[in-house]
């Protein structure tokens, strides 16, 4: 795709010009500081002089050394969670990223151990197996980071399946950037280059393990409103989840993102600090936390909504969803269920109706179950709201419920 | 070794609304002394030399995590009682809380002068918002007497969340963050919370420090073992007769404490240190409690003969998928897998090669996963396959039976 070509060349000036500005690491280890400590490190047995602050990865690829990375690019901060760029240390029993490890005097490092390249296959086959998308047949694949990673370090077919590997309809809504979230292998690089660089923080990691999923806004579909053509994270995204549609007007694209980079850094806000206290009250006084109410919390914090909802989503006690006036939490966890826990829902169940997950017609309850709440010497056990009670029976459920009729 | 009450020294005793009775128990008494008789240096020296160690589940030793933060570079430093106890099976910081309050916030105290912060938070997790008003009037009427000074302690709630009981999800859950993990370098006490050094202790770690520096540190490390001094506080559940908190001298064996004390009668397996712990067998029982040996966060759970194993593996399985973070690969992914593969296993649906598998899985989960979640979901599954391994292989052997009964 030639337009694609074009277009990515202006972005890697622009980005090298965006970098200068913002006097990134990087930038000034490469250009030499005469204050750096030289610092003596063995690589696969190669002795590496280096600057001190420098890490594993920059002393290693100084020396010639390539180690693949997948979550790390140049020019973004390290964040170290694709664990694609583990290394061996010598005298550690881990591995460490090497994207974020600062290097050390005497430190002796293997990129390509035996231990380091089973790591490396089993995580290019974990990040293989739980995305979808139409990889095989995809024109596209070619420039896909992921599986160019996965020929080189030969991690073949996953030799695991998973229960539902992630699915999301194609969003197509922009009129310049595709997202195909099933294709999306978490690599936290779009989100970083639309904070750091484009300076919008239009993304947001939101819910949590498994389930985790970059959004926009209260997860909603991309669209013109919000991100309006600067296309970066397209440039950062190493599979095909973020894609430019069409043919792309490049001067356009260059005059929304020079006015971009003139705009000032977010300031760390200690304000952020109230922000879960806020969605808790929100969520006590209202059952829940809607969009407008996100919408509020976030203009009085100066945090744009999508950070919000990737807060709001990663806890548990707290929903973007309508719940009861009261939520019955039953523990599920291994100290109750073995004290007949299985008994206790079914008399929830019975008592209210309804099944773990729904809400009540009335609106006065919903029924959750609940990881480990400490009261496992009073098993089996529930939260209702605040309260605890415990050593319950399946005859005490009836009148407890009823106590908040 | 017998039971013995350090940290449990005033529960059922003084009355954890009202610091007078705390009072009349010499509360207090230790955190004017540091004040008054001791510079920063020499408290934190007094707390290394007792040999006290982390009892949150780590055992990092204390006064050098102290030593740590006091030294590291900025006027601006933070320490963190962390109360969030997530850890399956774990219920000894609630109890603590609800009976003695007071030398909590006297722990911080000390804590907080020690290193040198004049702001400290105490995380609490959702599900002990019932606690809440406890310590907050605890700090309030300790800033009434006067004992506080300039130190601010603010009561900080989590929304629910297991994986904020790991310290560097916990600093980005004050932060107003996700709870996600960081890696490390740089440590906490090097840069923490808002980046400056920050030191953050468990409940149980901060009760034991009003004691020791009352007492002074040659008492307390005349308790204990070489590598393991003063008590342990632990909580015991599951199949006994006798669930509940006990305090224990570090040393004592895993029978005293569920034998003698809590009533097992009929154990097969013992989860010690809750879900991110230890999965045994329960010939293990005559084995101290130590850190030399095997002792977490001090949760013990106990498991009769009659119980499924596999089942209950597969329910921790599910415990750790649900409370990743979702940051890094191996745990987000890892623990799905672990899941898919159990549940199989568990149904009866499973082969050999998923027993290898497995195995293979969790050497790469505890290599590379970047917090204690991904290592703790490792560690539980190698313990699984290698002492419950029979039991895996003959549920598989069973499957295939079955299957091959229902070929025609």
């Amino acid at each position: 795709m030639p337009t694609h070509d074009k277009v990515s060349g202006e972005l890697t000036s622009f980005l090298d010009k965006a970098f200068q500005l913002k006097g990134l690491r990087e930038a000034s280890v490469e250009k030499g500081n005469d204050k750096m400590k030289e610092i003596g490190v063995v690589i696969d047995g190669v002795k590496v002089s280096a600057h001190e602050g420098m890490t594993i990865l920059e002393a290693a690829e100084q020396s010639g050394i390539s180690i693949p990375t997948l979550c790390h690019k140049k020019g973004l901060t390290p964040i170290g969670s694709c664990r694609v760029c583990v290394v061996e240390l010598e005298g550690s029993g881990r591995l460490v990223g090497s994207c974020h490890t600062p290097i050390e005097e005497g430190m002796v490092i293997y990129t390509r151990s035996p231990k380091v390249l089973e790591a490396r296959k089993m995580i290019l086959e974990l990040l293989l197996v739980s995305h979808t998308g139409s990889c095989v047949t995809d024109p596209g694949v070619a420039e896909c980071e992921l599986h160019q990673i996965a020929a080189e370090v030969e991690a073949g077919f996953p030799r695991f399946p998973v229960r539902g590997p992630r699915f999301y309809p194609v969003e197509e809504l922009n009129p310049y950037v595709q997202r195909d979230m099933s294709k999306c292998i978490l690599c936290y690089r779009c989100i970083r280059v639309c904070t750091e660089i484009a300076q919008e923080n239009l993304y947001s990691m939101a819910y949590r393990g498994f389930n985790s999923k970059v959004i926009v806004d209260f997860d909603e579909h991309l669209n013109k409103e919000v991100c309006k053509d600067c296309g970066v994270c397209v440039e950062y995204c190493p599979t095909g989840a973020l894609r430019w549609r069409g043919s792309v007007r490049k001067g356009q694209a260059r005059e929304v993102s020079k006015h971009r980079i003139q705009k000032a850094l977010p300031t760390e806000d200690k304000k952020r600090e109230e922000l879960l206290g806020m969605l808790k009250d929100v969520q006590k006084s209202i059952g829940f936390v809607s969009r407008e109410s996100m919408v509020e919390i976030a203009q009085s914090i100066g945090l744009t909504l999508s950070e919000v909802y990737g807060v709001a989503t990663f806890y548990s006690f707290i929903s973007v969803k309508p719940m009861g006036k009261h939520v019955i939490r039953i523990c599920k966890s291994v100290p109750c269920y073995l004290k007949n826990a299985a008994m206790i829902i079914a008399s929830v169940e019975e008592e209210i109706g309804i099944k773990p997950g729904e809400t009540t017609e009335d609106g006065m309850f919903s029924f959750e179950l609940t990881n480990c709440i400490g009261a496992c010497d009073q098993a089996p056990a529930m939260l209702v709201d605040d309260e605890v009670f415990g050593n319950l029976t399946p005859e005490s459920i009836p009148k407890i419920l009823k106590s908040y009729h | 070794m017998p039971e013995k009450r350090i940290v449990l020294r005033n529960c059922g005793i003084v009355n954890p609304r009202d610091i007078n009775s705390y009072l009349e128990k010499e509360g207090f008494k230790a955190l004017v002394k540091a004040r008054e008789e001791m510079d920063p240096e020499e408290v934190i020296q007094e707390i290394k030399s007792s040999g006290l160690r982390g009892r949150g589940g780590a055992g990092f030793p204390c006064g050098a995590k102290w030593e740590l933060a006091r030294k590291s570079e900025g006027q601006e430093k933070y320490l963190i009682c962390n109360a969030d106890e997530g850890e399956m099976g774990t219920f000894k910081d609630r109890f603590i809380i609800q009976n003695d309050p007071f030398s909590l916030v006297e722990g911080i105290a000390i804590a907080a002068y020690g290193i040198g912060a004049d702001n400290a938070y105490v995380y609490l997790r959702a599900e002990y918002r019932f606690l809440a008003d406890l310590i907050k009037n605890a700090i309030h009427q300790a800033k009434e007497k006067g004992f506080l000074g300039e130190l601010n302690i603010v009561v900080r709630e989590g929304a629910g969340s297991y994986v904020c009981g790991e310290e560097s999800a916990l600093m980005n859950s004050i932060e107003g963050r996700r709870g996600e993990a960081r890696f490390r370098p740089p440590f906490p006490p090097q840069k923490g919370l808002w980046g400056k050094p920050t030191v953050i202790n468990n409940v149980e770690t901060l009760m034991n420090v009003p004691p020791i520096i009352l007492k002074g540190s040659s008492w307390f490390r005349s308790i204990g073992t070489d590598e393991s001094k003063g008590t342990k506080v632990f909580s015991v559940s599951g199949d006994v007769e006798r669930p509940g908190v006990y305090e224990l001298v570090l040393g004592s064996s895993l029978r005293e404490l569920t034998v003698d004390l809590a009533g097992a009668k009929n154990g097969a397996a013992l989860l010690v240190g809750g879900a991110a712990g230890r999965l045994m067998p329960f010939s293990i029982i005559e084995e101290p409690l130590s850190f030399e040996t095997i002792l977490g966060a001090g949760a013990v759970m106990v498991f009769d003969k009659d119980r499924d194993i596999i089942e209950f593996i597969y329910r921790t399985s599910e415990f750790f998928a649900e409370e990743s973070c979702g940051k890094c690969t191996p745990c987000r992914e890892g623990t799905e897998v672990m899941v898919e593969i159990l549940g199989r296993l568990a149904r009866g649906e499973g082969a050999e090669a998923d027993i290898d598998t497995l195995n293979d899985l969790s050497k790469v989960m505890a290599a590379t996963s970047l917090c204690g979640l991904g290592q703790g979901a490792s560690t539980f599954l190698m313990d699984a396959l290698d002492h419950f391994r029979k039991d895996f292989e003959s549920r598989v052997d069973q499957s295939l039976f079955l299957k091959r009964l229902r070929v025609p």
